[in-house]
């Protein structure tokens, strides 16, 4: 690495840590003060472990602002010292200070994608404690042969209300009860009615079956999604191949990895506005450089927001949510960067 | 003498006062809007039955709230840099040397609080509550409805009662159809209906359901008390509508969405504790936030007439400083009035007293000699 490259570098891990330890602080504040206020609300008890347990998520969320204000104020530092006419005068371009910030935003992204969502989410399932629900209304899934349609389903094994049918045997079952006996390793049936279709139909009614077509509990039953903050993106992604595999809908979980993609992206746009801005007078101002970065980290973020509603009520596919906010901040920063002629 | 005139030096500071104030609030109201905007759309229940009409109602009548509850923020900022500009510019000095106390050149701007005192009064007490309880009625009807179903092929859809599954959709055309119904005849009594099909057909009509007609396949009924009769037949056509699910629930309405007179004659009434105490918290935090309203005006005044050489830094840190002093405060007293109701209606006046004896001591002590 060139001593020009290593020095920028310094200058940017420098802020990004001293960036990152103020506003841990603001973020500890004023979790503890809106916890603090809901708990009294609900007249329960100040958890400092949940308050603790939820900064790293709220950190991770606010990553990509970070970024921004770490690189408007690397490019503040040099030019409020005048050393970038220094670098400028060794015969040094503009692109020089780019290339390392740019470098940083994808140790930055590898690092949000590989540790800090997993971390995040993880501790702020803990905090929330509420990432599952153990009952679920309506679940309906088709597997290979099997379709199995249930009112209700508990993810240890009680379904209730339940049709069933094996499209290899051609047997229909409609039961009141439909249980997992963890000793037989076996569902049971109780109450209802058993369908044969052969070149007849034979009805039969029971009130105690054992169903061998079925797969276990682990397999059929998959959670509601309460909250997709709970999982890191691999946890999303394997949640999906399961609901996929069982026909159920995935939309949600979808929509929600891209949209955590679309956050961690957004570091990689923090370091080229940052560069355009650097070309500006606003930069020259300390308080103006905060401002504006704030700013416009708040308008991508609002934006990718609104991509993600959008999605969710399905106007838009899912790989939208990243694809569109990201295209047009991208095309606009080329634009702007093509039209000054900046590099 | 009381003059009803005032020399124009004492309109300086209110006429900077108010024209930074009314751009504070704008940017304030502009960032709370965009976070309830935030906050509504990332209701967990609403994408089911989002509509453009209703959530724009929902968020319009969130406004006088919003300006309420940014009053006290644009207040305090614009005091600071009010007082940083006149000082800046020098002209506070040339007001004090012509002989002006600090008192003469804000007795405009005090009266200009009094009468935001008053506007906040029914703003706090009247106009936000009422339309505040028209968003959230336009938020829950939005939360109670599914009304946005989009058919995928391979996956199951529930709507209302039914529920539909098709291996391949393509514009409105389904292919291998199995559709599901768990239902209660007028009797009473439960059913449950498997059709199979190998064709179909849906229309979604805005707002109502969806029509579905299915083509050559099968219909199981099956009497959910009556396990050994199965009705089936085979169909050719086959036609059923799938409304929409709409409930419509009587919703308890919190202290928070009624009119401090509404609360009073509520009250009058009301024999649960629990309730007496929650709305006389409602009570009393809108008459502290009343109160406030002026406090924060003097409070912010004297620390920016004290502090007015001190940087710009110094001023916004002066007014995060308070801010966040007036909600900590006010936090904790929500700490001591859950625990201990019968404080309920002195301690939230807690904040604003604080407050109101930091100014008299920077005052007495420290401004009115400098």
């Amino acid at each position: 690495m060139k001593k020009i490259s290593s020095y920028i570098t310094k200058k940017f891990i420098f802020y990004f840590i001293a960036i990152t330890l103020i506003i841990s602080l603001f973020v500890t504040v004023i979790n503890l003060f809106e916890t603090a206020n809901m708990m009294t609300r609900k007249g329960e008890d100040i958890s400092l472990k949940n308050v603790l347990f939820q900064i790293p998520y709220y950190l991770h969320l606010i990553t990509p602002l970070i970024t921004m204000l770490s690189a408007f104020m690397t490019f503040n530092y040099f030019v409020s010292t005048n050393e970038y006419k220094a670098i400028y005068a060794s015969g040094y371009s503009k692109t020089v200070f780019l290339y390392p910030l740019i470098a940083l935003s994808l140790a930055i992204m590898l690092f949000s994608l590989l540790f800090a969502d997993k971390f995040s989410a993880q501790l702020y399932r803990k905090a929330k404690n509420k990432s599952e629900k153990p009952e679920l209304a309506n679940l309906y899934i088709k597997k290979d042969n099997l379709i199995l349609g249930a009112q209700k389903a508990d993810t240890s094994g009680i379904l209730k209300d339940v049709y069933m049918e094996d499209a290899s045997t051609k047997i229909k079952i409609k039961t009141d009860t439909l249980r997992w006996d963890k000793k037989q390793n076996a569902w049971k049936a109780r109450n209802g009615i058993l369908i044969e279709e052969s070149s007849r139909v034979k009805t039969s009614s029971f009130t105690s079956i054992n169903i061998d077509f079925i797969p276990e509990p682990n397999i059929i039953i998959v959670s509601d999604l309460t909250d997709g903050n709970s999982y890191g993106i691999f946890e999303l992604i394997s949640r999906i191949i399961k609901l996929r595999n069982l026909s159920m809908k995935t939309t949600e979980e979808t929509v929600f990895v891209y949209f955590k993609i679309s956050l961690i992206l957004i570091n990689f746009i923090a370091v080229i506005i940052a560069f355009i801005f650097a070309q500006t007078d606003i930069i020259k101002n300390k308080s103006l450089s905060a401002s504006a970065a704030m700013l416009i980290s708040f308008i991508i973020w609002f934006g990718v927001i609104a991509a993600k509603r959008v999605a969710d009520i399905e106007v838009i596919e899912p790989y939208m949510v990243a694809l569109i906010p990201h295209s047009i901040f991208i095309i606009g920063s080329l634009y702007i960067i093509y039209r000054k002629k900046l590099i | 003498m009381f003059k009803l005139k005032p020399y124009k030096v004492e309109t300086v500071f209110a006429d900077c006062f108010i024209r930074y104030l009314l751009v504070s609030l704008v940017i304030f109201s502009s960032i709370f809007f965009i976070y309830s905007f935030i906050q509504i759309i990332n209701e967990k229940d609403i994408v089911k039955g989002i509509s453009g009409y209703y959530f724009a109602k929902t968020l319009l009548y969130l406004i006088p709230s919003i300006i309420s509850t940014s009053l006290p923020f644009s207040i305090i900022f614009s005091v600071f840099f009010a007082v940083g500009e006149l000082s800046l510019r020098g002209e506070l000095n040339a007001i004090r040397v012509g002989g002006y106390s600090y008192g003469e050149i804000s007795r405009t701007f005090l009266i200009f609080m009094i009468m935001l005192t008053g506007i906040s009064y029914f703003l706090i007490n009247d106009i936000a509550p009422k339309y505040n309880l028209k968003s959230r009625e336009y938020l829950r009807t939005m939360i109670n409805r599914v009304t946005n179903i989009n058919l995928k092929s391979g996956s199951f859809e529930n709507i209302s009662s039914f529920t539909i599954y098709s291996d391949k959709i393509y514009g409105n055309e389904m292919n291998k159809v199995y559709l599901f119904e768990n239902g209660r005849t007028h009797y009473d009594s439960d059913f449950f209906i498997k059709i199979e099909a190998e064709k179909g057909i849906y229309n979604i009509l805005k707002e109502k359901g969806i029509s579905i007609t299915l083509y050559d396949g099968k219909i199981y009924h099956i009497d959910k008390e009556k396990y050994h009769i199965l009705n089936l037949g085979k169909f050719e056509e086959y036609s059923a509508f799938m409304p929409f699910e709409i409930t419509q629930k009587d919703y308890y309405t919190p202290p928070k969405y009624l009119k401090t007179s509404e609360l009073k004659t509520i009250l009058k009434n009301e024999l649960n504790p629990k309730e007496i105490y929650k709305i006389k918290k409602e009570i009393t935090q809108r008459r502290s936030a009343v109160v406030s309203i002026i406090i924060f005006g003097i409070i912010s005044a004297i620390l920016a007439f004290y502090f007015e050489r001190d940087s710009k830094y110094f001023a916004f840190l002066s007014s995060i400083g308070i801010i966040l002093f007036y909600y900590a405060v006010n936090i904790f007293s929500n700490i001591i009035a859950e625990k201990n109701p019968k404080f309920t209606e002195i301690v939230f006046f807690a904040s604003p007293f604080l407050m109101a004896v930091l100014s008299s001591y920077f005052y007495i002590f420290k401004l009115r000699n400098k």
